[in-house]
C-alpha cells in the first residue's frame, strides 16, 4: 500500500507578511481617518480681555496663604506650589552656563529647581514648535517677540495679566516698549528677555581718518560707503540682510516717516514716496557696491568678523553688538565702535527690538511658573534686577525698565564699552515702538514674501515701485 | 509548526520599526495635508485640497519645484559620477590604499549642516579659504565672489556632491570587490583596453548598485535643507529658494503646518514619479 502523505498545510514567508502587513495598514489608515471624520467642535479664536479671571481659576490649584507682615500696609502672600519635580525652561543656546548661574540663584531664594533644556538658536523655533506640538512638557520658555501673538492663540503661552505684579511690571517698563510685550488689546503676555535699539555701528577709526562726520542721514550713508568702496573696502556696509532683512526694512521705513500699517492692518505705504525711496537706497547701496556683495547670504560671523577686520566701516544691528565690536569681539578694530548722535534718518528714528520670556499655556503649577518668570524677566525675590544686570554686563544685553537706566552703577560700569547717556536717549527717545510686527496675527506671512520681493529687487529682478505693489497687495489679501 | 514559526517571531520587531518609524508617519503626513489644524484644541477638519490649491498658488511654488529639480539633478550626477572614479580609485591594490579609503568616509560622517557651513566658508567672498588660496598663489589679483545669483544653485549644491560622493563612493567600492578576477584577467588576454574592460566588465557588474545610489543621491539633493539653510538662506534673490526651504517656512514661521504638511506630500510625489521614471528608463535599456 503506497502511503499518500497529505500535503502540510503551509503559510509562506511572504503571505503571512503580506496579510499582516494589510491588517497593521488597515488598523491604522482607519484610525487615522476616525481620527479626523470625527465630528469636531468649531473653534473660535478668541483673546482672553483683561479682567477675565476663569482661566486662571480653573488652573490655580495651589493655596495661597496670606501671611501679614509687620506693616500694616503691605501683605506678603507666600504661595505653595505642587511640583513633582523640577519646572522644565527651554532657552535657546546663548551662554547657557549663565543661564544655569540664574536658576541655581533662583533656587536658592525660591527652593524651586529647574531643569534648563537647551535648544541650537539656528533651530530653536523648529525645535520649540515641534516639541509643543509633540506635547512635552514645558513651564517656561523664551519666546521670539514676532512669533508671541500666534503662539498665545495657539494656546501655547500663557497670559500674564492676571497675576498680581504684572501692573507693576507695565509702569516699570519705559512707556513706549509695553507694546512688545503685550496682545492688541494691552494683555500683558510676555516678560522682556533683552532689548535693544537698531543702530549704525560705525568705525571711528575709518570715520576720522577719511575726514568723515556722523552720518545724519541715509544719503550720507551712501555717500560715505561710496567713497570707501571706491577705495576698495570690500563691505563698507554690512547688515544681516540674510535672515533679519525684515528688520532693516522697517528701521529705514520709519526712519524716513513711512507709516506701514494702520492698527486694523491695513497697508499704508504703497503710495508713500519715502517708502520708494528706501527701496530705491537699499538697490543702489547694493549694485554700487556700498554693502558686501554677498549681504543677502552673509551669516552672522561673516559680518562680525568683517567689521572687526575693517572690512567694512558701519554694522546696522542690534545695540547689543556695540559690546562685541568694544569689548568681546577678537580683531585689531576692537573698541573702535561709536554710535550716531542722532539716528542717521529724517524722523531721527528708528526701531526697538528684543526678545522675550514666556510662560507655557499648561506649566506643571502656574505659581511656580510665574515666579521664574518675574526673576528672568524683571525682578528677584530681593527686589533687584539680578538677571538683566547679569545681561547687560556680560553681553550687552539691556531691559526696558526705567529705575535699571536711572541706576549710576549700571552707568559706571557699562561705560567702559559704551557711551551709556546716548545709548539711553536712544532707549528714551529714538527707539519707536512698532506695534504692528507683534499685534498683526499673519504679518511674518507676509514677511516672508515682502523679504522675496526686496531680495529679487536687490538683484535686479524687480523695480522698487513694483515691490511695493506686489508687497501692498499681499497685506490687502491676507487682510481680506 | 514551531520551525515555521520562529522566523516570523524574528521579523516582527523590525516590521513593527518600519510601521511606526516610517509607514505611520506617512500616513499622518497625509492626514495633515487634508486637514484644517485647530492649534489649541489640536483638532482637525477635513479641507480636501484645499491646502495643496494653497501651495500651488504660490508664485514661488513652480519656480522652486524647478529650482529643486535642478539641485536633485546636480547632487545626482556629481554625487554619482565622482564617487564612481573615486571607487575606481580606492579600488587599486597600491600602497597606502587604506588610508585613501579612510578618507574617503570623512564627508559622508559629517552632519550636512557642518557641511554647509564648511563650504560657506571656503567659499566666503571676503575672506574665505579658497580666496586665500588663490590669492596667495598669485592666481587672482582681486578676491572672487564665488556665489552669485547666476550659479548659486550649482554652488550650493558642491557640498551635497562631497558628501554624496562619498557615499557613493563607500557602496560602489564594496560592489567592485565583488566583481571575480578571471573575467578581468580573460579580457586582458583578449587584449582589452582598460576602458573597454570598464566598459564591458566593470560598469555592468555595477550598475545596479550605482543606479541605487544614483536614486539615493538625487533624493539626498531634493529634499536638501541644512546645506541651503546654512549657505544661502535661499538667496541671492530667490535663487536657491528651494522645497525645503519653502517647507519650513510655511509649518514653523508662518505655523501652518497642514500647508507643510500638503507641501511635503507633493515634494514626495513628485521625487517618486521621478524615481520610477529613472528606473523604468533604466531597466527598459536593460532589456
Amino acid at each position: 500500500m503506497v502511503e499518500v502523505k497529505k500535503e502540510e498545510k503551509k503559510v509562506s514567508r511572504r503571505d503571512y507578511l503580506k496579510y499582516t502587513g494589510a491588517a497593521i495598514g488597515g488598523l491604522v489608515v482607519g484610525g487615522a481617518l476616525g481620527y479626523v471624520l470625527k465630528p469636531t467642535e468649531v473653534i473660535e479664536k478668541t483673546v482672553t480681555a483683561p479682567g477675565v479671571a476663569t482661566t486662571i481659576t480653573k488652573m490655580v490649584t495651589t493655596t495661597v496663604t496670606a501671611v501679614p507682615t509687620t506693616s500694616p500696609t503691605t501683605i506678603t502672600l507666600t504661595p505653595t506650589y505642587t511640583l513633582t519635580k523640577p519646572l522644565e525652561l527651554y532657552a535657546w543656546d546663548y551662554h547657557p552656563e549663565t543661564i544655569e548661574e540664574h536658576l541655581a540663584a533662583f533656587k536658592e531664594q525660591t527652593g524651586i529647581s529647574v531643569k534648563l533644556n537647551v535648544l541650537p538658536y539656528p533651530g530653536y523655533l523648529t525645535s520649540i514648535q515641534s516639541k509643543i506640538m509633540g506635547g512635552i512638557q514645558i513651564d517656561d520658555l523664551y519666546v521670539q517677540n514676532h512669533t508671541q501673538l500666534k503662539w498665545y492663540n495657539a494656546g501655547w503661552l500663557h497670559e500674564l495679566e492676571s497675576f498680581p505684579e504684572s501692573k507693576k511690571i507695565k509702569s516699570d517698563m519705559y512707556k513706549e516698549w509695553v507694546t512688545k510685550y503685550t496682545t492688541p488689546d494691552g494683555i500683558l503676555i510676555t516678560l522682556p528677555y533683552w532689548t535693544g535699539s537698531y543702530v549704525h555701528m560705525i568705525n571711528r577709526r575709518i570715520m576720522e581718518e577719511n575726514g568723515f562726520e556722523y552720518p545724519k542721514s541715509l544719503e550720507d550713508i551712501y555717500t560715505q560707503c561710496k567713497k570707501l568702496s571706491e577705495k576698495g573696502m570690500k563691505a563698507p556696509y554690512t547688515a544681516y540682510w540674510s535672515w533679519q532683512l525684515e528688520e532693516s526694512v522697517v528701521e529705514y521705513m520709519v526712519g524716513e516717516g513711512v507709516d506701514l500699517f494702520d492698527e486694523k492692518g491695513r497697508p499704508l505705504f504703497e503710495d508713500d514716496p519715502n517708502a520708494k525711496y528706501v527701496l530705491e537706497w537699499m538697490y543702489r547701496m547694493y549694485k554700487e557696491g556700498c554693502t558686501s556683495p554677498t549681504i543677502t547670504t552673509d551669516e552672522v560671523s561673516a559680518i562680525v568678523t568683517a567689521w572687526l577686520n575693517a572690512e567694512s566701516y558701519i554694522c546696522n544691528w542690534h545695540s547689543y553688538f556695540i559690546e562685541t565690536f568694544n569689548r568681546s569681539g577678537e580683531g585689531p578694530e576692537r573698541g573702535n565702535c561709536v554710535i550716531p548722535p542722532v539716528p542717521p534718518s529724517s524722523t531721527k528714528k528708528t526701531i526697538q527690538i528684543g526678545d522675550c520670556y514666556g510662560m507655557f499655556g499648561r506649566p506643571q503649577d502656574v505659581m511656580a511658573a510665574w515666579e521664574l518668570l518675574k526673576f528672568l524677566g524683571w525682578k528677584d525675590r530681593k527686589g533687584e534686577y539680578r538677571v538683566a544686570t547679569t545681561w547687560a554686563y556680560k553681553t550687552g544685553l539691556l531691559p526696558p525698565y526705567k529705575d535699571w537706566w536711572e541706576d549710576p552703577k549700571h552707568k559706571e560700569a557699562l561705560s567702559k564699552w559704551v557711551d551709556f547717556d546716548l545709548l539711553k536717549t536712544y532707549f528714551e527717545k529714538y527707539s519707536a515702538a512698532v506695534p504692528f510686527r507683534v499685534n498683526i496675527l499673519w504679518y511674518f506671512d507676509w514677511v516672508v514674501y515682502m523679504e522675496d520681493q526686496v531680495k529679487k529687487m536687490l538683484v535686479g529682478e524687480v523695480s522698487p515701485s513694483d515691490v511695493l505693489k506686489k508687497i501692498a497687495e499681499k497685506a490687502k489679501e491676507f487682510l481680506s | 509548526m514551531l520551525k515555521n514559526k520562529y522566523p516570523i517571531f524574528m521579523i516582527i520587531p523590525s516590521f513593527l520599526y518600519i510601521v511606526f518609524f516610517f509607514i505611520f508617519p506617512m500616513v499622518w503626513l497625509f492626514v495633515m495635508a487634508f486637514s484644517f489644524i485647530d492649534l489649541k484644541s489640536w483638532s482637525f477638519r477635513f479641507a480636501g485640497f484645499n491646502n495643496f490649491a494653497m501651495i500651488i498658488k504660490d508664485e514661488e511654488f513652480v519656480p522652486s519645484l524647478i529650482r529643486t529639480i535642478l539641485y536633485g539633478a546636480y547632487v545626482s550626477i556629481g554625487g554619482s559620477v565622482i564617487g564612481l572614479l573615486l571607487a575606481l580609485l580606492a579600488n587599486q591594490k597600491i600602497k597606502g590604499i587604506g588610508v585613501f579609503r579612510a578618507f574617503l568616509v570623512i564627508p559622508w560622517c559629517i552632519p550636512p549642516i557642518i557641511s554647509g557651513y564648511l563650504w560657506l566658508w571656503i567659499f566666503d567672498a571676503n575672506f574665505g579659504f579658497l580666496n586665500r588660496l588663490l590669492y596667495t598663489l598669485q592666481l587672482i589679483k582681486r578676491y572672487i565672489i564665488f556665489v552669485t545669483r547666476e550659479n548659486a544653485l550649482i554652488m550650493s549644491s558642491i557640498p551635497a556632491i562631497w558628501v554624496q560622493s562619498s557615499f557613493t563612493s563607500l557602496i560602489c567600492l564594496s560592489a567592485l570587490q565583488g566583481i571575480p578576477i578571471d573575467i578581468y584577467e580573460a579580457s586582458e588576454i583578449d587584449g582589452a583596453t582598460s576602458f573597454k574592460r570598464f566598459l564591458y566588465i566593470t560598469f555592468p557588474f555595477i550598475r545596479p548598485i550605482w543606479a541605487l545610489a544614483f536614486i539615493i543621491n538625487f533624493t539626498i539633493g531634493f529634499i536638501m535643507f541644512d546645506i541651503i539653510y546654512v549657505m544661502t538662506a535661499g538667496g541671492p534673490g530667490t535663487s536657491t529658494l528651494l522645497l525645503s526651504i519653502l517647507l519650513y517656512r510655511e509649518a514653523f514661521l508662518k505655523l501652518r503646518i497642514e500647508t507643510g504638511a500638503a507641501l511635503a506630500c507633493i515634494q514626495l510625489v513628485v521625487m517618486l514619479i521621478l524615481c520610477t521614471l529613472y528606473l523604468l528608463l533604466l531597466y527598459r535599456r536593460r532589456e
